[in-house]
């Protein structure tokens, strides 16, 4: 598309289903009931001008310039805050309101700079539009007149100014940041003349203030007031291209907006049926890494790590690596190679990369990194439910009563979704917060939990089966939805078990340091609260029981009756962007895409047809046991595509050994990351940006990925695989990613309806999409369950093994920040840094004081696995005996502390349960000063020769 | 593959499935290691010494022996709608 602005109606929709007919200039036109006349009017195709009103605001009526006349009714009423009512005569164009809506701007005017040809916003400039709308000549007061235009320009944001002397006192940024972001940072400071609009406390800046740098009041702004750096930079978008972000499980939709192949900026698409129009830090601004200096955009190769790499050509570098690996296959068999895929990549890219293992290599030693993230809410949900996916659209949570949300942080993990949730808390549903940690949800601006269980780390499945105790024990278990929807058997079994005195919530008080009554109370409420529903995190999957917590959960949500309707629920928040996808396209050893086990002969007939080639049927090996496996010897190469498991993944020297054994390590990424220090082969990858494909967020909600610019490296990810798949002979000939989406359609009942010319007519669909449900599905399970019946499962707690002691007195948990992403290989690389510039400790005031700790100041972290040092916070969000911290910085490695305990089932790591202890340090640890002389080396590099 | 590690994980799955009782945690055991473990892990697992694992977990171990374990995979087959 060419660039113009996204549409705007000027009020929102009411939704309502009831019409009203009424005439605007002279146009009859039905519209829904409760909305406004300027929406009408906009519904109509005019446009009545306007500064103050935006359709994803509430009408406020401060500028007065969308006046209308109303047959029978007296003076000027503003047509925004005017609802249409049956038989309504408006007029919108009349001598009258040309008159007044000229006086108005001429207001406006008297006080903004006249620098319109200069100002970074000409002709993208609603205010400049409106003046033109409203026939604006000349300013009869002047502009000599006491004004605001010698005000400084904010410009503490990194990524956009605040330029107060363009400054309209609108307020939309101000209701933009409390109706649409929730923090409610800004505020119209100071009264009449003297208004301003101020971020924080008098004395605060952008940067100092709570602005969590949304974008909200940027997209809100009519004018040059808040604006992009990179707009005055680098001049006006000239095309946008809509496309899908591509950090968290959110997967909001932006268009990108384009100046040649320069990106100018991304902008929420108000279309998205994720997000909304909303965007956070990361998506909306934090896009610069694509063009970083770090980008490694040649392919490099090199026979051992002690040697620098050496750059190659794309066909020496596959020949190198495609030879490489039929050799390790014919002296070792097709089990001593394996591949990750990535759940930052598309679908398709995914699709192929298992397929390449399976069909190409001849094994099943494929896995993602679901597995250390979300292989739990997979093996639980499917067990409970039958199938691995969250059961509601986010949409949903706007009908939820109560919002249970355990062993999640949205506010920092996925911020879009939780400015809805904080939207729906503020209409008064109640939240119930289980985590270790008092996340901001707990208490922030308008919002407050009604209950927190801050539970000891490592007894989710112990709260639960306490709350479950309450719900059956005191007869709120919905008897008619479990006879009708679920085994009764089962739940008979699992009702049994949970009512057990020993499972009361007095008697589990000294394994989870939850209050009885308050667990008491919170299971009530969630049971008798209306339509609840529940949100969970990696504080749920990565624990030793994890996959027990997911099925504790949905046990929970069947025993109430939360299931099968919208507003209620048990949805997992996918970390990733491609989290869903990449599990849904058979990214685990033991399952093909649609989560149909391997084993299976029935479903390896298909792939064996389409791809002409037998599968091993049996699973092959997840990431940890491929490291065990390269330890001993039957596990010698591995294609690693997007992932970054040195840092990622837990026991970080387990790791490093395991890929240190092996004899190729392929490493496909956009920068030399920290698994490549150990690889042999280096396959440039391409950003989202630069390539067509799909992703799938949290709601199962499939999206378009449409390049914006040429890859830098010259391929987008999915031709690399079928380049170094072709290297290895196997005859690929998929000339766009379309046709990799209708062999998974194909091939996967889930996605059988699934095409991109179905995604580009609907503009997103979620799975199931076939022939019971051609339009998708946003809430599953609403007349049965996938496998039928709701299958209720007895979920015992057992304690983890890691145990704090003398030693190791205090437990470690980790996690995310809102402005840095996992690894931090892409936000480590922009102007994030300016708020999270190295991992913190977060350790409780009695903790620090015990060790004579201070804020700032250099602590020693040791575990029975390793050591690293990083600077302590010292805060009470933490509960004493608790440290957190994230691990977004290779520097500090905090996987160098996690351990080798997992969940049963999965084999998800306990990244949330370590045992530490605390000490002052004054210096880098010795695995630190280890490792940056490691990078140091491996991270050399030969360019290759001119060509003649 | 290390050994203790495998029969860590052998004896992890017993425990979260012990609630089921003896015969039916031992039959839920070998199931999932049947369905989840790659060839190789199995068959460290099944040459490992039996009087070192659990009541349980060895009984596990018998049954996957023995070949008599054929996981239910009726679900994987049931179309999503």
């Amino acid at each position: 598309m060419g660039y113009e602005r996204q549409p705007d109606m000027g009020t929102p929709d009411t939704g309502a289903a009831k019409q009203v007919c009424l005439t605007i200039d002279g146009r009859a036109i039905a519209v829904p009931a409760g909305i406004s006349v300027m929406r009408a009017a906009a519904l109509a195709g005019g446009a009545i001008p306007r500064l103050c009103a935006s359709d994803n605001l509430a009408a406020f009526g401060s500028c007065r310039l969308c006046l209308v006349e109303i047959e029978g009714a007296k003076g000027t009423p503003a047509s925004c805050t005017t609802p249409v009512a049956e038989g309504m005569v408006v007029h919108t164009q009349t001598p009258r309101l040309q008159k007044l809506r000229r006086g108005v701007m001429e207001l406006f005017i008297s006080d903004h700079p006249l620098d319109c040809l200069t100002c970074s916003a000409n002709n993208d400039c609603e205010l400049q539009d409106e003046a033109a709308a409203v026939g604006l000549r000349d300013v009869r007061y002047g502009y000599a007149g006491a004004n605001h235009l010698a005000q400084p320009v904010d410009a503490t944001n990194p990524y956009f100014d605040f330029d107060p002397a363009k400054c309209i006192v609108c307020s939309r940024c101000v209701r933009a940041c409390d109706e649409v972001q929730g923090t409610f940072a800004l505020t119209i400071d100071g009264r009449g003349f003297a208004s301003k609009v101020s971020a924080g406390q008098a004395g605060d800046d952008f940067l100092s203030s709570e602005c969590v740098s949304c974008g909200a009041c940027v997209q809100a702004c009519p004018t040059a007031t808040l604006q992009e750096k990179a707009v005055r930079e680098i001049g006006r978008p000239e095309r946008a291209v809509v496309t899908t972000c591509a950090y968290c499980g959110v997967g909001c939709t932006f268009r990108a907006e384009m100046r040649g192949q320069q990106l100018v900026r991304m902008v929420p698409w108000k279309d998205g049926k994720a997000n909304r129009g909303h965007s956070c830090v990361k998506g909306r601004f934090a896009w610069g890494y694509a063009n970083h200096k770090d980008r490694i955009t040649t392919p490099m190769i090199r026979t051992s790590t002690a040697e620098p790499w050496r750059e190659a050509s794309w066909d020496e570098a596959l020949a190198f690596a495609a030879e490489r690996l039929k050799a390790i296959k014919a002296r070792y068999g097709a089990g001593a190679l394996g591949g990750i895929t990535s759940s930052r990549c598309t679908n398709e890219e995914t699709f192929l990369v298992q397929k390449l293992v399976r069909a190409g290599f001849g094994s099943n030693n494929v896995d993602t990194c679901a597995r250390v993230c979300h292989s739990p809410t997979g093996y639980g949900l499917k067990t409970t439910f039958g199938t691995s996916a969250g059961t509601q659209d986010f949409d949903s949570v706007m009908q939820a009563d109560v919002i249970l949300i355990i062993g999640a942080n949205p506010t920092d993990a996925h911020p879009v979704f939780a400015s809805r949730m904080k939207r729906r808390l503020r209409q008064g549903a109640k939240l119930i917060v289980i985590d270790p940690r008092r996340i901001d949800l707990v208490r922030s601006p308008h919002v407050a939990a009604a209950h927190h269980l801050a539970l000891q780390p490592g007894t989710n499945v112990a709260v639960l089966t306490a709350m479950a105790h309450v719900v059956v024990t005191e007869g709120l278990a919905d008897e008619a939805f479990i006879r009708a929807r679920c085994e009764y058997d089962a739940y008979q079994d699992w009702a049994r078990f949970v009512s057990d005195q020993r499972h009361s919530p007095e008697a589990l008080e000294a394994v989870t340091r939850v209050p009885a009554a308050e667990l008491r109370a919170a299971a009530r409420l969630y049971a008798t609260g209306g339509n609840g529903a529940i949100y969970y995190g990696l504080g749920v999957t990565e624990h030793s029981q994890g996959s027990s917590t997911v099925m504790a959960i949905a046990n929970l949500a069947m025993a109430t009756g939360n299931i099968g309707r919208p507003g209620v629920g048990v949805n997992p928040l996918r970390g990733q962007n491609n989290v869903q996808g990449s599990c849904d396209m058979g990214s685990f050893p033991h399952e093909l895409s649609g989560y149909r086990h391997i084993s299976d002969p029935a479903t390896r007939a298909l792939f064996e047809q389409d791809w002409g080639v037998g599968l091993d049927p049996e699973p092959g090996l997840r990431i940890p046991n491929m490291l065990d496996a390269a330890l001993d010897g039957s596990f010698r190469a591995i294609y690693i595509q997007g992932e970054d498991i040195l840092q990622s993944d837990p026991d970080t020297r387990h790791v490093a050994a395991g890929l240190a054994a092996m004899e190729l390590v392929i490493v496909h990424d956009l920068f030399l990351n920290e698994t490549a220090s150990y690889a042999h082969v280096f396959l440039p990858g391409s950003t989202f940006l630069e390539k067509n494909g799909t992703f799938t967020n949290a709601e199962r909600r499939i999206q378009l990925v449409r390049k914006v610019m040429e890859p830098a490296n010259g391929m987008e990810d999915w031709e690399v695989t079928q380049a170094l798949a072709n290297a290895m002979g196997l005859g690929w000939s998929y000339t766009h990613p379309a046709q990799v989406m209708d062999e998974i359609a194909r091939l996967t009942p889930t996605f059988a309806g699934v095409s991109f010319a179905r995604l580009e007519e609907a503009g997103s669909l979620q799975w199931p999409v076939n022939d019971a449900h051609p339009d998708g599905s946003p809430v599953m399970h609403v007349d049965g369950f996938v496998r039928g019946k709701g299958r209720f499962v007895v979920t015992d707690y057992v304690p983890t093994d890691e145990k704090a002691g003398p030693r190791f007195p205090l437990l470690l948990t980790t996690g995310r920040i809102l402005s840095q992403y996992n690894v931090g290989a892409q936000t480590r690389r922009t102007a994030n840094l300016v708020w999270h510039d190295e991992d913190l400790l977060e350790i409780h005031p009695a903790d620090a004081e015990n060790r004579g700790i201070k804020t700032g100041d250099r602590v020693r972290l040791a575990s029975r696995k390793g050591e690293t040092t990083l600077r302590a916070e010292v805060t009470d969000r933490v509960a004493p005996g608790v440290v957190y911290t994230t691990f977004h910085h290779p520097e500090t490695q905090a996987n160098v502390v996690t351990t080798e305990y997992s969940d049963w089932a999965t084999s998800c790591p306990e990244y949330k349960v370590t045992a530490v202890q605390v000490a002052p340090s004054n210096g880098p640890s010795e695995w630190q000063e280890d490792y940056a002389g490691l990078t140091a080396r491996a991270r050399r590099i030969v360019p290759a020769e001119p060509a003649e | 593959m290390r050994k203790e590690r495998l029969r860590y994980m052998a004896e992890q799955i017993a425990r979260n499935l012990a609630i089921q009782g003896p015969d039916v945690a031992a039959a839920a055991t070998a199931e999932h290691i049947r369905l989840y473990w790659d060839p190789r892990m199995r068959a460290a697992l099944l040459a490992d010494d039996r009087a070192a694992l659990s009541p349980v977990v060895a009984a596990a171990v018998e049954e996957l022996a023995a070949g008599n374990v054929v996981p239910d995979l009726a679900g994987d087959r049931r179309r999503p709608d």
